[in-house]
């Protein structure tokens, strides 16, 4: 599905107008501007809500109203600028190519462009899918080094937050609104005042940032403003991460990992394959060392020691439990192993001492595999943990030879990057609280929320007498601002992002700004006394890559190599940074080590929170979108809500059952009142608490949403707290919290949809929080359904799903349907490869126009994702299960239960083998879904989608063309995308080919980065799929029903150390 | 030569009409009804019934309004109340057929007290039983597609579907019922045209309805020839109806629902629900109405025993269920029977099921208890409960713990649920009382004929004679 499109531009030299209409607009293109301005009142830069949507002659502003942008209105806007773009002299900053209607553009079909977004502190290169200019749906770059093709959580659901209807999308001055314009005056009059004081007292505040124009303008600010102070903060970075390279290296290099090559992997504290940097390409690696094809395949294995279970934890072969601040003293008491018994020369490192008790088994285990895999392994340590641990994580792989190998090290996009970013930030707000700041430029973010509590930011915000914020929504920080400037989403803005391993991509807008609104890079070339052209500034950067190379060319091969990498989406990748040195600095990170204060025993009265970036939300930057809100955490299932997680042996021990409320205390930061989710797998007396929830002011869907745990985080305990006390609230408490919530409207915010409301009170009868899950029996009640086995058993016994899950040997009651004509659909899920990310889960949900419906519905069972992934504990030990991962949609049974009990037809087996539905005639018995033993269809029971009219103009814009948006009253479920299969069907007749293998990608295969979708022909044999639905770890679900469903699952298999079983 | 041709008094049975009340004693009490003002008690009764009834309008508008989410329905419990409160008046509209053609077929001559009376609530926990399919489905303004309309798309609906039996199953037997029932109105009707003051609208009406009967014997001919063929006609609808909705689950791949026992099951469970329906209904019209003669002690034993028969058909087919389960070895299988119904979090549900309609219906086995009307009234109560009980224990607690752990889920009523499901009842009362109140709610003309004056030349030689002079092995109808 990755065409892009092969646009042309037309030659733009300076000075003179490159395309024209007609004659007069050759010779004066200014008074064509103005005649075309006249033509087109409600377009050229006027902010587009009062564009009028309804007829195309009435120039009069719509009435007052958010965001009114009718289809029409839409369309004509983006008509417009096209036409504009011609006629007028507008400068060209190609938006989209439609300067000239290509020839193959038609309309209907959509067209794919490739951008660059910033996603977990990582730069994916996307592809987006537009339709008419509209774009609708975001796919992985497969060019792009840290995609590789596939998308996360946070890029697919990036579409929506472009059309939130709660972005701002209005300058606002003291809270009440103000033209762009006046803000443009304005702010370049300070910037012209700054500039000629130096930058004296003015402060900026912004989060570090991998793009490369961003770095250039900043350097740019740095010279003509010195006295400026800059701060690059953000909640949720990997600033540590930095400090331990720094440490090892003594430069900020940026380690990349390539599991692809690793036998064995340590992740210590480390989500490598969810939260953490570089997921995407960590889950193509990993999963590309277990996918067996026969037992004669080898197969990595994957270590953890971490403490709460984190998609690399479900996905571990072996995992330990133990508190963030011991996982020290294991990487400690590995590095000794390692030198003491296995002459693994490590320094001073080798000689430090373990503070923590460690299961001795462990440690002599994962020495052992480490030392006999050197090369071959990789010890991976998470950002939260202490510079120290980092480096001395570094020091083991580098000892290891496992450096540029399993690791690789990259220069970092940003060579001045600070390794103490909260100590700036914090040298910042004791500075406003002085009043030492007069000017303070905050770009994005809301620090008055996600600020560590300790150090007040949002008071001493006030101190600072002139505010200017850019964010997307006007939030708690806006609030607090003299300025608030709306933030262009990156889908509408230029700019540019290096990726981690250093591919340089250009952020390429995919429509024109729906809001009047800035972005950073604006900002700072204002700053800089620049022309705050974004698109010129880009360029520049892209012409400053390699300047010596690009002098001695002409201007046509710029030009040609400017347009290849916007259709590309990538242009360059540095080389890895060859590390020297690292011996010499052991005694370094050993120094680091002894001053170190041993941590006290964690117990009942010294309990340890850790803080993470949410699975879903990351750092509440999107915390109004509802793909995001409902997405299900991958762990504890929970939807619209954080929770305080513990395991079940320290809920035992302190008396608390799943939804109590407590308080958590610690000195010198804000007592947090929130309700306990018991979660298997988390280390006794820890608590984990989730990043980016509970924000007051982000929009009507997420304002309110779950708990704010900010009030908890201080600049000591910033990553860990330690110390901390837990009280279980009473019932008198848990009134006063409710009556709290309802003033503050968090039991149910009242939405237009009716879906989309929460529970009319969060506490339940018993007083207990009401945390909504998707799915609350983690147990497979030891039924064959996600199939596993050990890696040794496999090879004993490589038939091993054929036995736990046979298919049926009944003979038909009527005759099989021949499909061996024609095409054979199926699909093939690898339970080995799947982590559980949700990628998949949000792609469909994109794609197939799947509303979200609330904490409500969710709470009686009514979500309505196509596509879920079950996720199952094993074991028998419930404070450290195994988990079971297994992503469920339509199996698209050949003998489906639900079509012969639909009264009237709307569920048919198409030739092709696809379980069909037909919307239109549907009339909603719900029959078909009581008879589909994988539940997998979804009944629209209220209207999700909105009556007519309610739903926000924007929000409807992220609709896919090809998908029936459906209404109430009708069943839904997956169907192999057929929209897109019906489209690569035409596209090959029409190019008079046949569709070859891969041709067609579901939504959730190409959102999947370790590839464990698989689909396509089973006609055809050298198909990737039919290759997979014969491998020996093949079974099909419930196959003893006999409803021989398409899609086949590999069974998985762990590969556990049998020294350690 | 049967028993059944005899005359009651000649086999020594007890009659059937007591009090010595004759031709014109039961026409008297049975018009008199629809001719003297209502009781007080009807108002009450009409009024409330009638709030009822406006509240079921009230909330299938708001359901229809809304969407299905009006009610608790949910993923994996697709089916609830909605579906449970369907089977459960399609049963109680069994009764009615039961009495009126099965009985009559087998010349149960004491069926002819209540069968207007139960055809009566057939049709009108037939029409109660069809709002909840209708109203059920997501797109009611669409449920024209559910029959075989020939359309320009060509398509049909489809015929795998037991949705689609039970469309055409339902609507058949609403059909019978009612020409049934209409048919047996129409000597009463006349009786109550002829009744009337001359002119009045009241004439005229029942006139019209009456088609015109004269009582002459080529009527009574055709009349009795007709409703011989229709009860013949109803009687394997009663085995039908409920056999084809039993088969909305058991073909079913469902846990729970997928079971050969079903058909029987249902009609046994139907027939118990039906009956014990009649009862509560009966019961209390008799006490208001003071028709203790016509229906007498004997008839309510009789229905009584019928109960505790079908009864205890249902407990066996409960312990069948349990055994195949177990027998069967299928995990699936088993899950739903010992941990969904027995001891999960419904299991609530079942347990009400098992005391109400195996274990209430056992005192019946003592004749004292089968003759008391207070234990009477009150073990049909809960015998109405139980089968209630008994379709949600099937449709909820099959559904809600399938197959795949990951879906479980559970069911909680809303008050729309609950307020539909009462205004149903309203419904089916508000219909009940207009009939109680408009038409004889007794068969005059069949309850005179087994009177022991309506066989004024009973003798058996005669009859055989009779039948072998024609070749008619059919005893004549009574004239």
């Amino acid at each position: 599905m990755s065409r892009r499109t092969d646009y042309t531009f037309e030659e733009n030299t300076a000075g003179a107008p490159s395309v024209w209409r007609s004659l007069e607009s050759k010779q004066d293109p200014q008074a064509a501007a103005e005649r075309a301005k006249a033509e087109f009142k409600a377009t050229a830069g006027i902010p587009l809500q009062h564009a009028p949507s309804a007829s195309r002659d009435d120039a009069t502003p719509a009435p007052e109203g958010e965001g009114k942008v009718g289809r029409r209105g839409f369309m004509l806007f983006t008509g417009a600028s096209a036409v504009l773009a011609g006629c007028a002299r507008r400068p060209l900053e190609k938006v989209l190519p439609y300067t000239k209607q290509p020839e193959h553009a038609v309309p209907g079909i959509s067209s794919y462009y490739a951008t660059v977004y910033e996603s977990r502190g990582e730069a994916l290169g996307l592809l987006v899918e537009s339709h008419e200019g509209r774009p609708t749906k975001v796919e992985g770059n497969p060019d792009h080094p840290a995609s590789l093709g596939a998308s996360d959580l946070a890029s697919q659901a990036a579409i929506w937050d472009l059309y939130d209807p709660d972005r701002s999308q209005k300058f606002a001055k003291s809270g009440t609104e103000a033209d762009a314009a006046d803000f443009d005056a304005a702010f370049k009059e300070l910037a012209e005042d700054l500039r000629a004081r130096k930058g004296a007292k003015l402060a900026i505040l912004a989060p570090a940032s991998q793009s490369p124009t961003f770095l250039r303008l900043r350097d740019l600010v740095k010279a003509k403003l010195p006295e400026a102070k800059l701060v690059s903060w953000s909640s949720v970075d990997d600033s540590l991460t930095r400090a331990g390279a720094k440490l090892a290296f003594e430069q900020a290099a940026q380690p990349v990992y390539a599991l692809e090559r690793a036998k064995v992997i340590v992740a210590v504290d480390s989500d490598l394959l969810g939260d953490d940097v570089g997921s995407l390409k960590n889950s193509r690696g990993f999963a590309q060392g277990r996918k067996l094809r026969s037992k004669a395949d080898v197969m990595n294995r994957l270590y953890v020691v971490e403490p709460s279970l984190s998609v690399t934890g479900m996905a571990a072969d072996h995992r330990l439990r133990l508190a963030a601040s011991e996982c020290e003293g294991f990487l400690v008491a590995i590095a000794s192993e390692l030198s003491k018994k296995h002459g693994v020369d490590l320094g001073a490192l080798g000689q430090l001492k373990s503070g923590v008790k460690i299961p001795e088994k462990w440690v002599q285990v994962v020495a052992k595999e480490l030392a006999q895999n050197k090369g071959k392994s990789v010890v991976s340590v998470g950002p939260r943990q202490p510079a120290r641990v980092q480096a001395l994580g570094h020091a083991i792989n580098w000892a290891l030879g496992n450096a540029e190998q399993t690791i690789q090290f990259y220069p970092a996009a940003d060579k001045d990057a600070t390794v103490d970013a909260l100590a700036d930030l914090a040298g910042l707000t004791k500075e406003m609280a002085a009043g030492g700041i007069d000017h303070l430029l905050i770009l994005g973010q809301d620090p008055v929320y996600s600020a560590p509590s300790d150090l007040a930011f949002g008071e001493a915000l006030t101190k600072v007498k002139h505010v200017i914020h850019l964010s997307r929504g006007f939030n708690q920080t806006s609030r607090a601002a003299e300025w608030h400037a709306p933030e262009a989403h990156p889908f509408e803005a230029w700019g540019d992002l290096r990726s981690r391993s250093g591919a340089y991509s250009i952020q390429q807008p995919l429509t024109a700004p729906l809001f009047p609104s800035k972005t950073a890079l604006e900002l700072l070339a204002t700053l800089a006394g620049e022309e705050p052209k974004p698109y010129d500034l880009v360029r520049a950067t892209f012409s400053s890559l390699n300047p010596a190379a690009t002098a001695a060319l002409s201007t046509t091969f710029r030009d040609k190599q400017w347009k290849l990498a916007l259709k590309k989406g990538v242009v360059s990748e540095a080389a890895p940074r060859a590390l020297a040195g690292l011996p010499a600095k052991l005694p370094a990170i050993a120094a680091a080590f002894e001053g170190a204060a041993p941590a006290k025993p964690i117990g009942q009265d010294n309990l340890e929170v850790t803080f993470v970036a949410d699975a879903r939300l990351f750092d509440g930057q999107s915390a109004n979108n509802p793909w995001l809100l409902e997405v299900p955490d991958p762990i504890t299932k929970l939807v619209w809500d954080n929770a305080a997680c513990i395991s079940p042996a320290t809920a035992k021990t302190l008396g608390l059952v799943q939804g109590d409320m407590v308080r958590l205390a610690a000195e010198g930061a804000k007592p947090l009142e929130i309700g306990v989710f018991v979660q298997p797998g988390q280390a006794d007396f820890t608590i984990q608490l989730t990043l980016g929830w509970g924000r007051q002011q982000v929009g009507r869907y997420g304002s309110k949403k779950g708990f704010d745990v900010h009030g908890l985080r201080t600049t000591k305990g910033y990553h860990t707290v330690s110390g901390v006390t837990l009280t279980k609230l009473a019932a008198g408490d848990i009134a006063a919290i409710a009556d709290r919530f309802a003033s503050l409207g968090k039991a149910s915010e009242p939405t237009p949809i009716l879906g989309r409301t929460g529970p009319s009170d969060p506490f339940d009868l018993d007083k207990r929080y009401r945390f909504v899950q998707t799915q609350e029996h983690g147990s497979m009640e030891g039924r064959p359904i996600a199939i596993d086995s050990t890696y040794e058993d496999y090879k004993k016994n490589d038939k091993f799903v054929q036995f736990k899950s046979p298919d049926p040997k009944v003979l038909p009651l009527w005759n099989k349907v021949d499909y061996s004509k024609g095409h054979k659909w199926g699909m093939a899920i690898d339970l080995n490869a799947c982590l559980g990310c949700n990628a998949c889960v949000v792609a469909c949900q994109s794609e197939n126009n799947v509303p979200s419906v609330g904490k409500g519905q969710v709470e009686m069972g009514r979500e309505m994702s196509w596509l879920r992934i079950d996720r199952y504990y094993l074991g028998e030990d419930e404070n450290n299960p195994q988990v079971a991962i297994q992503p469920v949609a339509c199996v698209h049974c050949e003998e489906a239960p639900c079509e012969n009990v639909c009264p009237v037809n709307a569920t048919e087996h198409s030739p092709e083998g696809l379980n069909d539905m037909a919307y239109n005639r549907c009339i909603g018995t719900r029959y078909c879904a009581n008879n589909c033993p994988y539940k997998v269809r979804r009944f629209n029971f209220l209207n999700y989608h909105g009556e007519d009219g309610v739903l926000p103009e924007t929000e409807k814009m992220h609709m896919n063309p090809n998908v029936t948006v459906r209404m109430r009253g009708v069943m839904e479920k997956c169907n192999y995308c057929v929209q897109r299969i019906q489209e690569t069907k035409i596209h090959t007749r029409n190019d008079g080919r046949a569709i070859k293998d891969g041709d067609i990608r579901t939504a959730c295969q190409q959102a999947c980065a370790s590839e464990a979708i698989v689909f396509g022909d089973l006609n055809d044999p050298t198909s990737e799929v039919s290759k997979l639905h014969k491998l020996d770890r093949a079974y099909r679900l419930l196959a003893e029903i006999g409803t021989w469903p398409r899609t086949t699952y590999l069974g998985k298999i762990r590969n556990p150390n049998p020294e350690l079983v | 030569m049967s028993d059944h041709d005899l005359p009651i008094l000649e086999l020594g049975e007890e009659p059937l009409i007591l009090d010595g009340l004759g031709y014109s004693g039961i026409t008297e009490m049975v018009a008199g009804v629809t001719e003297n003002k209502a009781p007080k008690g009807w108002w009450i009764g009409f009024l409330l019934a009638g709030a009822f009834m406006t509240t079921f309008l009230g909330m299938a508008g708001y359901l229809i309004v809304t969407g299905i989410g009006a009610w608790g329905n949910n993923s994996p419990v697709f089916w609830a109340w909605d579906i449970t409160n369907f089977v459960w008046w399609v049963g109680i509209g069994h009764a009615g057929t039961l009495i009126s053609a099965v009985l009559f077929l087998f010349r149960q001559k004491w069926r002819t007290a209540i069968n207007r009376f139960s055809e009566a609530m057939t049709i009108f926990a037939v029409i109660c039983a069809l709002m909840f399919p209708t109203i059920h489905v997501g797109r009611v303004w669409y449920i024209y597609y559910t029959l075989p309309i020939p359309n320009s798309m060509g398509i049909w609906p489809n015929f795998k579907s037991p949705l689609l039996w039970d469309v055409f199953a339902v609507s058949t037997y609403f059909t019978v019922s009612t020409l049934f029932w209409f048919v047996g109105l129409i000597p009463d009707l006349a009786t109550l045209r002829d009744r009337s003051v001359p002119g009045s609208i009241r004439q005229k009406v029942y006139g019209a309805l009456c088609l015109g009967w004269r009582s002459s014997n080529r009527h009574w001919q055709n009349y009795e020839r007709a409703y011989l063929l229709l009860a013949a006609f109803s009687t394997p609808l009663v085995l039908s109806v409920h056999s084809v909705v039993s088969f909305d689950f058991a073909t079913s791949v469902m846990p729970g629902w997928h079971t050969t026992i079903f058909p029987p099951y249902f009609v046994a469970g139907a027939i118990f629900s039906g009956f014990a329906m009649v009862m509560t209904l009966m019961l209390i019209t008799r006490a208001v109405y003071g028709l203790k003669s016509v229906v007498t002690m004997k008839h309510l034993e009789l229905m009584n025993k019928i109960i505790l028969l079908t009864g205890s058909l249902v407990g066996y087919a409960y312990a069948m269920e349990f055994f195949i389960a177990y027998y069967s070895g299928n995990e699936y299988e088993r899950h739903v029977f010992l941990y969904n119904r027995m001891t999960g979090p419904l299991s609530w549900a079942y347990w009400i099921m098992i005391s109400c309609n195996v274990i209430s219906p056992q005192v019946f086995w003592f004749k004292k208890l089968r003759r008391n009307i207070p234990v009477m009234f009150v073990v049909s109560i809960i015998v109405n409960i139980g089968m209630w009980f008994e379709r949600f224990v099937i449709i909820a607690t099959s559904l809600f713990r399938d197959f795949l752990p990951s879906s479980w889920g559970y069911f909680r009523p809303t008050l729309t649920d609950i307020f539909t499901y009462l205004g149903t009842l309203g419904l089916f009362f508000t219909a009940f009382l207009l009939f109680i109140r408009w038409v004889p709610m007794i068969a005059m003309a069949e309850v005179k004929a087994t009177l022991p004056e309506a066989d004024p030349h009973h003798h058996p030689k005669h009859d055989d004679a009779h039948a072998a002079a024609h070749g008619d092995p059919e005893p004549a109808p009574a004239e």
